[in-house]
């Protein structure tokens, strides 16, 4: 059984005039231990499943089908309550802006404490202090300066107050929001550093949600590619690099510079992703798809599988002469 | 590239005056001098493509704003076209304004919301006082339509909400170029937009390169894009260039450990290709508190496991050249020393890498 699985999950908004679909039905499991990227560009709902799965979506979101799972239990179903209790202890979030997270007139140490008093009933308010001091030392913060305020640390260091936070409980899965997008190329490796060594050290299980595919190719195992509020594709990184079957994956990887490959612009893709409230029949992508068959705007593709944990969503993909032949498997460009 | 440059800054500084914090006032001391840009030589051609590349702190946004006179420089000079365009003022600015233009990151903040299309492309020629409003039309529309916005009369009349954000930057583009300038420089022009709309974006300015022989200057953060578009690279840390050379030669063979360290850190899409990373400790200081000696010391591994830290500390390293148009300031590059071009072999051009 996964850590955690999620299954079917859709997220609707509520919107002037109408209903955005954010999430329309996507599944992953994340494995104890394992980090996965979730991956996709702006609006594709990779924030919104991540939100959906600590049930803080905002005011006007709501999960409207699915189930998320973890540990065996369905999320979805606790009374709020109930829920409220296991969020933190289970399943803790790093966010995107540390700055805006942060509370500017509370100590950083204080911080860290909080989640501790809040969530361990049990633990004296001394316990929670020196445990906030551990967890200082555990992402590179001089204890020092549990004192100081928010405003008085840089960016790459406000986001290691936001990860001590985040391991406030001990989680069994922490989900990092776009956890380095804010920072420096190297404070950004520092970062991306630390989160491996406590994955390693702590057995973390991650979820790492970003834009950047770069960066799941750094730290991740497998990755869901997410497009329009549904998955394009799932496997592990190597093999989504090596041999993409979904045009978006193969176009979106062609589309990154990087310095191993071609000195050349890949091609980019034409259009730009859909209104959500509404959005096109058939395949999401189709507008914008160099592939596209007639029954891509009628038809939603359904998931195959192709071997070991690799899933697309493309109607083309079946078409065995679009499969490239593996002796190509080289850059899949 | 050719001999001349079109435009030429040479040894240029821009220093802030602080506000003096309160400390400061009660003890009538003086408040701090940020030195964002620090004696910063660079040359761009006709046609040419060249890469800024550094950390935020690093002083690449203050340059290309003193290379088209947004930022007052405090020292140095520019030239365009061989002239002195340093302290040009009046008439003779908004002249030369017409050659040198800027494209912002930002094309949901550099767009005035309350402009339609038209009237933000036709501004520039408005304040140039250029041509009948006929003749201003035609050259939007020209302008739009280069860039990519076509059919241009379905923009026009359009405001910057309506539009997707790849196609703000094109206006943002089509604004620049009206004036048809010989220099534009693009800070940061694709790093707001998502990855599947940044080539269109780079190839139409790429495009504009070949058609009308503009000469860029590319700000980014991303080594690995600058090496994609760039004809050449120069590498700031904290006010001043450490590096510069042919875009290829700094990517594959890096002389400045700083370099060389930013190269290592870059992600790979390629998960076959991780590798051995130098993560150099701490962030960027304060350029208001640059260290002393070469001010990349503090943090520069090379110093330490070469032994010349102390001559590091002493003093700052002047550009020496490391071989046809490029340049390090870095005691490891100095002409016959016993510890010429050792800039950490191991971390930067990565030409033999092991798959882990």
């Amino acid at each position: 059984m996964a850590l955690l699985e999620v299954r079917d999950l859709a997220i609707h908004f509520a919107v002037p005039g109408g209903v955005v679909r954010a999430v329309d039905g996507i599944s992953f499991d994340v494995d104890a231990g394992a980090t996965l990227g979730l991956v996709g560009e702006s609006g594709c709902g990779k924030t919104t499943t991540a939100l959906g799965i600590c049930r803080l979506l905002p005011q006007n979101g709501r999960i409207v089908g699915g189930e998320v799972r973890f540990e065996g239990d369905d999320l979805l179903a606790l009374r709020r309550g109930a829920f409220r209790r296991r969020r933190w202890l289970d399943i803790s979030l790093i966010f995107q802006g540390a700055m805006n997270s942060l509370n500017p007139v509370i100590s950083v140490g204080d911080q860290v404490a909080e989640p501790i008093l809040l969530h361990e009933p049990t633990v004296t308010p001394r316990e929670a202090q020196r445990r906030s001091l551990e967890l200082f030392e555990l992402v590179g913060i001089p204890p020092t300066r549990a004192r100081e305020y928010p405003h008085q640390f840089s960016g790459g260091m406000r986001q290691r107050v936001m990860i001590a936070m985040a391991l406030a409980n001990r989680p069994k899965l922490v989900i990092g929001d776009e956890p380095t997008t804010a920072l420096d190329v190297m404070v950004q490796a520092q970062i991306l550093e630390l989160l491996e060594r406590l994955r390693r050290e702590l057995g973390l299980a991650m979820i790492l949600i970003t834009h950047d595919l770069a960066v799941v190719a750094e730290t991740c195992d497998r990755a869901v590619v997410m497009y329009a509020g549904r998955l394009a594709e799932t496997g592990a990184v190597g093999g989504l690099h090596d041999r993409p079957l979904h045009p978006y994956t193969e176009r979106l990887i062609s589309s990154v510079a990087d310095i191993g490959a071609a000195r050349e612009l890949g091609p980019g893709i034409p259009g730009q992703p859909p209104d959500l409230a509404n959005p096109p029949a058939g395949c999401r992508f189709h507008p914008r798809c160099d592939r596209a068959m007639e029954i891509c705007g009628l038809v939603i593709p359904e998931e195959r599988s192709f071997g070991a944990g690799h899933r697309v969503a493309c109607h083309a993909v079946t078409n065995a002469g679009i499969l490239p032949p593996p002796s190509e498997a080289g850059h899949g460009r | 590239m050719t001999t001349e440059p079109m435009i030429e800054l040479r040894d240029i500084s821009v220093h802030f005056g602080t506000r003096p914090t309160l400390g400061q006032f009660l003890r009538s001391a003086p408040a701090g001098i940020v030195r964002a840009v620090d004696g910063v030589s660079l040359a761009i051609g006709a046609g040419e493509v060249v890469a800024l590349v550094g950390e935020s702190g690093s002083g690449k946004t203050t340059t290309g704003r003193a290379l088209v006179g947004l930022s007052p420089i405090t020292a140095g000079s520019i030239h365009f076209r061989g002239q002195d365009v340093t302290h040009l003022r009046g008439a003779a600015m908004r002249r030369h304004r017409r050659d040198v233009q800027i494209i912002f990151q930002d094309p949901y903040e550099s767009l005035d919301p309350k402009q339609t299309i038209g009237e933000i492309v036709s501004e520039p020629l408005e304040v140039q006082k250029l041509g009948t409003p006929e003749e201003r039309r035609e050259r939007v529309v020209r302008s739009l339509e280069s860039a990519g916005l076509r059919p241009a009369q379905n923009f026009l009349g359009r405001f910057p909400h309506e539009l997707s954000g790849g196609q703000r930057q094109r206006v943002a583009i089509a604004a620049a170029m009206v004036l048809e300038p010989q220099i534009v420089v693009a800070d940061e022009p694709v790093s707001m937009l998502d990855v599947s709309i940044r080539a269109g974006i780079l190839r139409l300015m790429l495009d504009l390169r070949e058609s009308r022989g503009v000469g860029y200057l590319f700000i980014t953060h991303d080594l690995s894009l600058a090496w994609v578009i760039s004809d050449r690279i120069a590498v700031m840390y904290l006010g001043r260039i450490v590096e510069s050379g042919p875009a290829e030669e700094i990517v594959r063979h890096p002389r400045h450990p700083y370099t060389a360290a930013l190269l290592s850190v870059l992600p790979s899409p390629d998960p076959g290709r991780r590798r051995p990373r130098t993560i150099l400790t701490g962030e960027t200081p304060d350029p208001s508190r640059i260290p002393s000696g070469c001010r990349f010391h503090p943090r520069c591994p090379a110093a330490r496991k070469y032994g010349i830290l102390e001559r590091c500390m002493a003093a700052e390293p002047p550009a020496f050249p490391t071989g046809p148009g490029s340049s390090a300031a870095c005691w490891l590059a100095e002409p016959g020393s016993d510890v010429n071009g050792r800039a950490e072999p191991d971390a930067g051009g990565d030409d033999h890498v092991e798959p882990q």
